[in-house]
Formats: structure tokens, sequence, C-alpha cells
């Protein structure tokens, strides 16, 4: 009777959201993917033709490897600047606000203004920064030529690592004091209890950081494409990238759709390994 | 709120936790000021190859040349009837949604939250061309309705809500329950009021990403009337050099009334609260 | 975690329920609305729309000359004319969306020869032949220059009328820095090599690899022959164009290694800094160095001579959706757009060069320096293959070429193989 109760209040509940994702979440990406299984031309059936053909395309694999690298920059560096920002600004510091405040901004700013931006700042010809260099009597850089990804693994970090780091505080504070006062009572030094207490007990957010990181990196686009053009070369084309090139450039809506579905399907997998590893992490 | 108490892990380390801090806070700041000497260069100084530290003079008028060349204060207005009306969606609906997958047990629950999950890791521009279709048909280029529907609620902001309402206890629903509360009263009168911080944090997000939105009110729009601002801000560069200067006027306009959000809703967000369920 | 609180509890009344239900239901009406868009669609009203005339066009080509003429056919037609200015991409993208799903503007800024002929086969924008065909007094195709003609033709079809005409491949260079400006590859190489000094390079190249064409014309190089599915032909003349670019890099150290960004600009900026003795590039770099370096005295030089004199064309054109709501009134705006004394003013107020023959025998065009030189470069711009075009997939194909160009300017890689890479992906694209 409760039971029953609940769920028809469950479905009310959700009556305008499935109206919703059904409208203009399933049904375009469904009839998006339908175009998949047809030529660019959208008249002859191709079958999954345009999925096996992904596989065959080094442009395809190169930009989903270079993204799988991206990722990983991203994540890892991401993830470690995040925490360590954290664990420091998670003690009282006198300020703590004004820096936590700080380091948020560039993830509240639009990313076509961050892209514009640092290719002012890092243009090595006509940017901000080798003057700088210059005037310090330091060498100037180029990284936008020789380190081109890594470059654009760190206007990403730059940008993320504010609210990275607001979701480790807030992880961090839900960790209770007592756990420590045992640790300590034990004898445990500062290392030992970072790496016993709370590196295990951030687990879930560690996992939800990551997640949250793939979902938005494997789907990264508009920096590269503002900073780099993703090049030089195809160094920094990206999977979305490619993605949006073989849509809007190439008008091959059949073979973007099929490119869509096989991120799609990475994305769910690699979210997946990561729960699981979280999960066992936990227990 | 439980505080770490401070220790020291190694001789100076509070002073190496401040180097770390000013340094980092530096390398955030510094390039968002370099903004500012960008927008007050002449037309000159951006065109010269030289990047100037500190323009000659000032050229404050380059914020008024952006409202003579196009109708500025329409953009803002659209942007902001866009981005608050989708705002005001979410934070009537993703809570809602949330807290039925919090809360409520029902048969297909988890294939539902599933579902839903998945719409975050797909494109946008995957699914906007059959919506422009659509919109099309309907006649809703060029309106408000064009472009606040496709972004009414989203997985994200649901997936927020349910991990911050998890936690609440169930006992408060019980007891609203056993007194005889509506379920929709519960949701309202019981855990919505414990959703503040969390409430503020979605907005303050969701009305960023809107605000900066570009590429579909780029392909809903065709009237100078309905454009936004980000779109605005491309109309300065030219076929073959970008006027940087009033691109980072533009920017700076941009970012005002994402600042003032932020300032509002800074506590809730800084403080760490309202992500806490986010683990 | 919050904190956790126990809120009072008045009972319940069922006015507040239904009133929050209303709210909720509201959302389900827009909703309802977009499930309404999924059954077969009534024709929308259009009368508010049949009285706007929207027109698509570049960003930087938003002369007062087109304005008032774009001005005076909304009066005289009682039209509401609806100008959109978009940077290229922005504007491509939106195209592609517009044509796949029929909501079109009437007429539209073409990027460069052969993006009509694309969209045209594909059904997207109308041939205008009989448009031309009826309209002798509007001068197509007798009076506009023939490689701009010819490249937006495709067995026997026009698809778009060239509305600017620009060449690149004219030689900038700082007068102070430069006497005598070089004529051919050698004499170039060592201008560059005796220009090169601490901080100032000889030249500098671009990042975009549009920016190679003049190189590679100028050793009679064709980019591409979709009929044979040969790409940069003969082999032998191409690697030695690129290897010759690669070269003022790398081996002569006489230009820096451009920086792939999206922007065209880095060149003009060195140009303009003093830090770059002589650059190639087309006429739109001449109103940047004048505003950035008053003080630069810039000479501008015809297109070098390798194996022979050629430039690359570059310009505009205009064209037609095929679902525009009145083909013929988006023709007759484009024949006010097109016309001579429109062109003239375009060029006195932008300093842009146009396609028509009337327009370079006009005094005020013959005897303005700049022009003259720009004149003779569009004299010696190299033929386009339209074929490429025609295919569909000269975009793909160009941003094969773009990796290509950077793999070998930017990073340093080996021409040959390059090339050859390049040429193979090009194939296969075909």
């Amino acid at each position: 009777m409760i039971r029953r109760r609940q769920a028809l209040t469950a479905w009310l509940f959700l009556t305008p959201a499935v109206l919703f994702f059904v409208l203009l979440f399933f049904l375009p990406i469904g009839n998006q993917l339908l175009t998949g299984l047809y030529d660019s031309d959208g008249a002859s059936f191709a079958g999954l033709g345009n999925f096996s053909r992904a596989f065959r395309d080094p442009e395809v694999l190169h930009s989903f490897l270079i993204t799988l690298a991206y990722a990983a920059g991203t994540l890892v560096v991401g993830t470690a600047v995040g925490l360590g920002l954290a664990v420091i600004l998670n003690q009282s510091l006198r300020g703590r606000t004004v820096f936590r405040s700080v380091l948020l901004i560039p993830y509240l700013t639009s990313v076509s203004i961050i892209g514009l931006l640092w290719r002012n700042i890092l243009d090595p010809q006509v940017g901000i920064l080798n003057r700088l260099l210059e005037a310090a009597g330091l060498p100037g850089q180029t990284w936008l030529s020789t380190h081109p990804l890594a470059t654009i693994v760190g206007i990403t970090v730059w940008s993320g690592a504010g609210y990275t780091m607001v979701l480790f505080l807030a992880g961090l504070q839900g960790i209770p004091g007592l756990y420590y006062e045992a640790a300590r009572i034990d004898g445990a030094g500062p290392w030992r209890r970072f790496f016993a207490i709370t590196l295990p007990l951030l687990a879930p957010t560690t996992v939800f950081v990551s997640i949250i990181g793939l979902i938005s990196t494997l789907q990264q686009f508009a920096l590269p494409y503002i900073v780099t053009g993703g090049g030089p070369g195809n160094a920094t084309s990206l999977y979305a990238h490619r993605l949006f090139l073989v849509a809007f450039n190439d008008n091959d809506f059949g073979y973007a759709s099929a490119l869509s579905l096989l991120l799609l399907i990475v994305v769910l997998i690699l979210s997946l390994v990561q729960l699981r590893i979280g999960d066992r992490a936990h227990a | 709120m439980h505080e770490q108490l401070r220790e020291r892990l190694f001789p100076g380390d509070r002073v190496a936790a401040y180097v770390v801090l000013v340094v980092l806070g530096l390398v955030t700041v510094l390039p968002l000021l370099y903004m500012i000497v960008l927008a007050l260069q002449s037309d000159g100084e951006v065109q010269s190859g030289d990047p100037v530290l500190w323009p000659d003079h000032l050229q404050w008028q380059n914020f008024s040349r952006l409202f003579d060349a196009a109708p500025f204060g329409r953009f803002f207005v659209n942007s902001f009837v866009m981005a608050g009306a989708i705002t005001v969606s979410h934070l009537i609906f993703d809570p809602l949604v949330g807290y039925v997958f919090a809360k409520l047990d029902f048969p297909g629950k988890r294939i539902a939250f599933v579902a839903v999950l998945s719409t975050l890791m797909v494109p946008f521009f995957v699914r906007m061309l059959p919506i422009y279709s659509i919109f099309a048909s309907l006649g809703w280029i060029d309106s408000y309705q064009g472009l606040i529907v496709p972004f009414l609620m989203d997985a994200y902001g649901i997936f927020l809500m349910r991990q911050f309402i998890r936690p609440l206890p169930d006992e408060l629903i019980e007891a609203a329950r056993v007194d005889g509360a509506g379920e929709f009263r519960i949701y309202l009168r019981v855990i919505l009021p414990q959703c503040r911080p969390a409430l503020a944090v979605l907005g303050l997000f969701t009305f960023v990403f809107q605000w900066n939105e570009f590429l579909w009110p780029l392909i809903a729009t065709s009237r100078t009337e309905m454009r936004t601002l980000p779109i605005g801000l491309t109309l300065f560069n030219q076929e073959y050099f970008t006027q940087w200067n009033l691109t980072a006027a533009g920017a700076l306009i941009l970012f005002v009334p994402t600042a003032i959000f932020f300032v509002i809703t800074q506590k809730f967000l800084v403080e760490g609260i309202a992500l806490s369920g986010l683990k | 975690m919050p904190p956790v609180m126990h809120p009072a509890m008045p009972s319940g009344t069922p006015t507040y329920n239904r009133r929050s239900f209303l709210r909720l239901g509201l959302g389900v009406t827009v909703l309802g609305a977009v499930g309404a868009g999924c059954a077969p669609a009534k024709p929308a009203s259009k009368k508010a729309d049949s009285r706007t005339f929207t027109i698509y066009w570049n960003a930087g080509h938003g002369y007062q000359a087109y304005k008032e003429v774009i001005d005076q056919f909304g009066k005289d037609h009682d039209l509401q004319m609806n100008w959109q200015k978009f940077q290229w991409p922005d504007l491509t993208t939106k195209l592609t969306a517009d044509f796949r799903s029929g909501n079109v503007p009437d007429l539209v800024e073409e990027v460069s020869a052969g993006t009509g002929t694309q969209y045209g086969l594909a059904g997207n924008v109308l041939a205008l032949d009989d448009f031309a065909a009826a309209d002798k007094e509007f001068g197509f195709p007798g009076d506009f220059l023939d490689q701009a003609v010819v490249a937006r033709q495709y067995e026997g079809k026009t698809y778009s009328i060239p509305l600017h005409l620009t060449a690149n491949g004219l030689l900038f260079y700082n007068k102070a820095m430069v006497e005598t400006p070089p004529a051919t590859w050698d004499e170039f190489l060592e201008v560059a090599k005796s220009t090169t000094k601490d901080k100032v390079s000889g030249c500098a190249l671009n990042s975009d690899a549009s920016y190679a064409a003049p190189y590679y014309n100028q050793q009679k190089v064709d980019f591409s022959d979709v009929a044979a599915k040969q790409f940069l032909q003969p082999a032998d003349a191409a690697l030695q164009a690129m290897q010759w670019m690669q070269d003022l890099v790398y081996t002569h150290k006489v230009s820096p290694a451009p920086v792939a960004t999206t922007d065209y600009s880095g060149p003009q900026k060195l140009f303009s800094a003093k830090r770059a003795a002589m650059f190639v590039s087309g006429p739109w770099d001449i109103g940047p160095i004048r505003q950035g370096s008053p003080d630069i005295e810039l000479g501008l030089a015809v297109p070098l001579t390798g194996a022979v004199q050629s430039a690359a064309m570059a310009g505009s054109g205009l064209m037609i959706p095929a679902k525009a709501r009145d083909p013929k009134l988006s023709w007759e705006l484009i024949t006010k757009l097109a016309a001579v004394k429109v062109e003239l003013a375009a060029t006195k107020e932008a300093g842009m060069s146009m396609p028509r023959k009337s327009w370079a025998a006009d005094p005020s065009v013959a005897a303005d320096p700049n022009l003259a030189v720009i004149a003779k470069a569009l004299a010696v711009v190299a033929k386009q293959d339209v074929a490429l075009s025609a295919s569909g997939k000269a975009a793909q194909i160009n941003e094969l070429w773009k990796k290509a160009y950077q793999q070998m300017i930017i990073q340093h890689a080996p021409v040959g193989p390059t090339l050859d890479d390049f040429r193979k992906q090009a194939g296969a694209a075909l």
C-alpha cells in the first residue's frame, strides 16, 4: 500500500523530467543515431559501415588516443592540485576564504574567454609571457608548439583546480575528527594519518571528481578549438573536435552520429570501471 | 563544521603553505587581470605586435564603443532572460527529481537513474540538429522559448541534488507522513528547506554555464534582437585579425553578472557545505 | 552535512498542494508544446516572417557602402532587413544547421570560390545562370575577371557571384630595412638573410596552411587534380617548394616558427613590431599595419617569381539558398551589392579589391599605387580546381592539408613523407 503510493508519487514527480528527457534528449539522440546507419547524404543505408569505418580512420584513432592522454593528464594533475589545495585550505590559515574564492574564479569564466586569454599570453612571438620572461632575462617558451597537448592540459587544470578543491574541501569536512584523535593517540604522525585516514575516507569524493572530470574531458572541444584550432598538425585535435569537424566541416552527419555513439559507450564503460575501483577502495 | 587542527608537518610548513597559496593565487589572478589591461588598450597598441604591459592612455571608451557598435543592452537582456529562466527551471525541477531518486522507492528506479545520468555523456551538438529542425517547424527560432527549452533541467543538477538529499534522515519524511502530510508537501516543506546551500550552488553553476553558452544561441537565433552576449562579442573580430581590446572589454562586461552571483552564493560554495553530499 | 532540524509541521491544507501541482503543470505544458512539434507540424503562420529579409555576412565586411544599399533595398520593397554578421566558422556552422532544417536565410556571403559549388551540387543553393542571363545590364560574367568566375562554375552552372577579389602572395616589406624588394626566390632568401639580425627576422611565415599556396603555385604546383585523384603535383616541385619554406625556418633561420592558433595575424604583428622585415600575405593586412605602426614605411610589391610569377586567389561571393522565399528578390539585391559604384565605394572605404573589370579600369583604382600592385597580383592568380569543390570533400581535404602544413612548418616533420601521407589521406577522402 505504502509502496504503491510511493511509486505513484515518484512517477508523478518524474513526469516533467520523463517528458523532458525523452523529447529533448532521447528522441533527438535516437534520431541522430539512426542517421548513423546511413551514408553522409542520408540517402543510402550504410548499416554498421559508419561504425567499422571509425576503427580504420587514422584521424579518429589519433584523436581518441590523444583524448585519453588529455583526460588522464587532466585528471591526475587536476586531482592532485585540487586535493593539495583543499588540504592546505582546510586548515585554519588567515585569509583562506579569500584564497578559496580567488581560486574558484577561473571555473566561473567562460571557456571562450579563457581560451582567447591564454592564446594571448602564451604566443611565443607576440604574447605577454615571453615579453615578461625576456625582461627577467629568462629564455622564452614555445609551449604551444613544442608541448601543445600538455599546454591544453595545463589550461584545463588552471581553470578547474578551484572546483576540484571545493569538492575535496567538502569531502574533508565530512571526515569525523574522532578518527584523527584516535590515530594520534596511537602515535600516528601527520603523513601517516593522511595516507591511513584522509585518503581512504576521501575515496568517494575522488571517484566523483574523476567521473565528472572524465565525462567533461572526454567531451572537451571548445578549449583546443579556440586556443590552437586543433594544431599544430593534429596534436590537439581531441575526439569531440574531430566529431565536430566531421559533422560541420565534412557535412558527414551519419559518420558523426556513429562517432558520438562510440564516445558514449567509452564514457559509460570507463565510468563503470571507475565506480568499481572506487567501491573496492571504499570496502 | 569540523576543522582539522593545525599541527606542524615540518619546520616552516606554515610559510611553505602560504608560499604555495600566494604563487597559485597569482597564477590564477594575473591572467585575469591581464584581461583588464587588454581591454584598455588602443586599437594601435593591439595591432602593434608589441605586447603592452600597461596602455599609454587608458581607453575607457572601449566599453562605450561596444554599446555603440551593437545593441549590447539588448544582448545583455536576452542573455539574462535565457540564463535566468533556465536557472529558475533547474531550481524547480532538479531538486524534485533528485529527491525522487534519493528518497522514494519505485519499480524502474535504477534504469531511470542510469538513463538520466547517461545524458551527461553526449556532447550537446549531437542532439542539437534534430532539436533545431523541430523548433524551426514550431516557429520557435528567434524566440525565448527556443533558447530556453532545450536546457530546462539536466543530469548534473539532478545528480547534485540527489547526492545532497540522500544523507538527510529518513525519519524526517516518516514523521511528516505520520502527520498526514501529502507527498508534495513533504518535499516542499521538509526537504527543500534543508537544501538551501545546494540550491545556491546549483543556481550559480546553472546560471554561469547558460550565461556563457555559445553554440545553441548561435544556431537558434538569426535576428539581432534575439542575440545573446557571447555571440555579440564575436562581432568585433575582423576577417583576418581580432580586436583584442574590444573582445576583452566585452568579456569583462560578460563577467559582471557572474561575479555578482558568485559573491551572493560564495559562502555556500567556498565552505563546501553545498557539495558535501558528492561522494 | 547541513544541520538537521525538525521543522514544525503545520497540518496540511489541500489548497497548498493544488497550487504546487499547478506550478508543476506549467512545466508539463511547456514540454507538451515541444511534444506537439514531433507530430506532423502544421505550417506555422509565417506572416510576420515574410516581411523579413535575412542576410548572412562576414563580420569583417560590414561596410557602410553595403549598409546603405541594404537599407535602401528594404525601403524600396517594404522589407525589414535582417543583416546578420558572423565570423566565418560560425557562419558555416549556422548555415549547415539551416540547410539541414530548411530554415534558411535569403542571401548568404560565400567564404570563398567553390563553397557555393559544393552547396549547389548538394541542392542547397541555386544556380544563378538564368538570373544572370535575364539581367544583361548586370554584366555577368562579361564584366567580371575570368578567374573569379571560372572558379565558381561547374558543368556549365554558376553557383555564386563574386563579391570581393583579392590575392594572397603580395610581398610586404619594411622600407627602412629593405631597399629594393626581391622579385625572385633567390633574391627573397638573400634579402631575408641580410635583414635577419638579433631580434629581427628577415621574414615571417603564417601558421595557416592557405598561406602556402602562393609558394607552391610559384613552382607550378597544382593543389589538386580531382579527376586524376592527385594532390600537389608535380611531386618534385611540391617537395621543392615546401622544403624551401621549411628551410626558411629551420635551416636559414630567417623566419620564426609560426604558432598554431586560429588567427592569421602573427606575421602582420611581427612586421608591425619591426621584428620582421618582410612577409607574404594579402591586402587585408594593410589596414592593421597602418593602424598599429603608422611610423612604418610600408612597401608593397608584386608576387615573387619562382618558376613562374603567381598568387593565390581569395575573396568572397554571394549565393542564394535553394529554399530562399523569393529568389528573384535575393537576386535583385545581389545586383545592387555587386554594382560597380558600390564596389568603388567599398574600395574607397575599406581598401578592398573587387572582381569587376570596370572596377579595375576606373581611374581612382588605376591611380592608387597599392591597388595597382594588387591588380597586378590579381592578374597572375593561379587557377583553382573546380572539381575539388564539386567533390564535396574540399573542407575535409583542406583540414588534412592544414595538418600536413603545420607538421612541416611548425613541428619540423620531414617534408617528403609528410606530403606523401597527405596525398594518401586526401586520395582516400575522395
